[in-house]
């Protein structure tokens, strides 16, 4: 039997190019340019949650708003942030290439973001601070606040952990 | 005439041949802005969390930095010249989606999946192995001078219809994915619109730095990781690029319209899931195709997400034959109905 010919060299290229999709698809997660489209697929009404992230720089009592530090827009700071680092809350995530999910590798994954993002602003902007703070506040669709900004998370730059702040 | 419009329909017909030729230029164009991107944005470290899988397998000297950029600056333009005029034209193919594939995995790792990338950079890598893929290149006259027969693949109809079979088969299965995924994540709800609506009328670029990126969170559920906070974020919203008057006019009408996005989410999700059908017969391949295209063109009005890729794709997809053919015979029956008509009134 002839295992060279055309028609299983086909099959072969086909598998090829359609497992990667299968398994993303099947596992709900993505990593370019593999992708299961979850664009727009999150339902969204008037009831939905919507909320906005910020960064603070705080060093000997002053806070330093770091949105003009992020070193690229805002939309793909915190879709960074939000995709690769953070994390969704549910166990699978259209928005990252991560099969598996504890609280161990989340811990990780957020020194490590923090680690290079203190390490950018000193090389760039000469920054240093004693933690930086992740705040978030509920908008409206019009970015309108509804109540104040919150603490969400800190990382204290000299022991260099991030903490999730629970209240 | 007769004969340039032949050869034209004979190119059409080909479709390997005509997105190594599109595909080539296309992300060849994007793969050098994207270049100058990821040099020019500053927090654009490759650290651990920011590489694709394909990234982390890849050597870390491999990746775009201040010192290879001017290599890959010419590389991508030497093989987008080669892939083009089909000299070593499967090498070159594979050396431009890969180094595509890269870049824009880089520019994932930045911060933004690009979707209209997504597809598109992997029909070009298939078209590396695909047979019928250097049809008309230096490559085939070169094989074929030496092997005194037709270069393998060459224009043979049967393997042009297999090689584009399987490209069909990635499409389909990406528009597929796509509707369940909408499902998966928006579940029955997601059909009555207010997605959609939202989306149509978000004015994301009209807000200041720090307020465009919305994050969308629920109360924590029993299956929920809870040690992550008390706000159970759970997705990023996309962004409406469009900022001119007259589409927030139109988008603010549409939007508003409970009825017609209903309709519109429906059909959304219908055309992603029916994509099977393009192998039932040309007609009704071409009929899905000519679907999703009038799909892009309207989110593309509306939000300013082109996805002109995925709509070159779809073009060169269409089976011109068959529109052709179908063409001709309704023109035919349009002149014979004229003729049977011009009879009838002599013979009054």
């Amino acid at each position: 039997m002839k295992i060279f010919t055309k028609k299983n060299y086909m099959f072969f290229i086909a598998a090829i190019f359609l497992l990667p999709n299968l398994f993303v698809m099947a596992l709900g997660i993505e990593s370019f340019p593999y992708t299961q489209a979850p664009m727009f697929g999150h339902y969204i009404d008037s009831e939905t949650k919507l909320y906005l992230l910020k960064f603070e720089g705080h060093k000997d009592g002053q806070t330093i708003d770091l949105v003009d530090y992020y070193g690229k827009s805002e939309l793909r700071f915190i879709r960074h942030f939000f995709s690769k680092v953070y994390g969704s809350s549910e166990y699978f995530t259209p928005f990252s290439g991560r099969v598996i999910e504890d609280e161990e590798r989340f811990n990780e994954r957020l020194n490590l973001f923090f680690e290079s993002f203190e390490k950018f602003l000193w090389e760039e902007y000469q920054l240093r601070f004693d933690s930086i703070e992740v705040k978030i506040a509920q908008v409206d669709g019009e970015r309108n606040l509804i109540g104040d900004f919150r603490p969400f998370g800190i990382y204290n730059c000299n022991t260099e952990e991030y903490k999730v702040i629970m209240d | 005439m007769k004969a340039i419009l032949n050869q034209g329909l004979k190119f059409l017909s080909n479709p390997l041949f005509t997105l190594r030729i599109f595909l080539t230029l296309l992300i060849s164009k994007n793969s050098l802005e994207r270049l100058n991107f990821l040099v020019g944005v500053k927090n654009n470290e490759a650290y651990e969390l920011s590489l694709t899988w394909i990234n982390s397998v890849l050597p870390k000297e491999m990746l775009v930095s201040q010192s290879n950029f001017e290599f890959y600056h010419y590389l991508i333009i030497i093989c987008t010249v080669t892939a083009v005029i089909g000299l070593f034209g499967r090498l070159s193919i594979f050396i431009l989606a890969l180094t595509g594939i890269m870049i824009n995995g880089m520019v994932e790792g930045v911060g933004i999946f690009d979707h209209n990338l997504s597809l598109p950079s992997q029909v070009f890598f298939m078209l590396a192995f695909l047979p019928g893929t250097m049809s008309y290149s230096i490559d085939g006259l070169i094989l074929n001078r030496i092997f005194k027969k037709r270069y393998f693949g060459g224009t043979d109809q049967k393997i042009i219809k297999m090689s584009t079979n399987l490209i069909l088969l990635v499409l389909v299965f990406t528009y597929f994915t796509a509707g369940v995924s909408k499902l998966r994540y928006g579940g029955v709800e997601w059909l009555d619109g207010s997605t959609l609506s939202f989306y149509i009328q978000d004015k994301m670029l009209d807000y200041e730095e720090g307020k465009k990126q919305i994050l969308l969170g629920r109360s924590i559920g029993e299956e929920d990781f809870e040690w992550k906070g008390p706000f159970g974020l759970y997705s990023h919203t996309y962004g409406n690029y469009r900022t001119s008057p007259a589409h927030r006019v139109f988008n603010t009408w549409l939007g508003t319209n409970e009825y017609l996005m209903s309709i519109i989410s429906i059909l959304t999700v219908l055309l992603e899931l029916c994509g099977f059908i393009v192998f039932i017969n040309p007609r009704l391949r071409n009929i899905y195709l000519i679907s999703v295209i009038a799909m892009h063109s309207v989110i593309g009005f509306t939000m300013g997400l082109s996805f002109s890729y995925y709509r070159v794709i779809c073009v060169l997809l269409i089976d011109w034959r068959s529109v052709f053919s179908d063409g001709a015979s309704i023109y035919q029956g349009l002149k014979q109905r004229k003729v049977k008509l011009l009879y009838r009134t002599q013979n009054r």
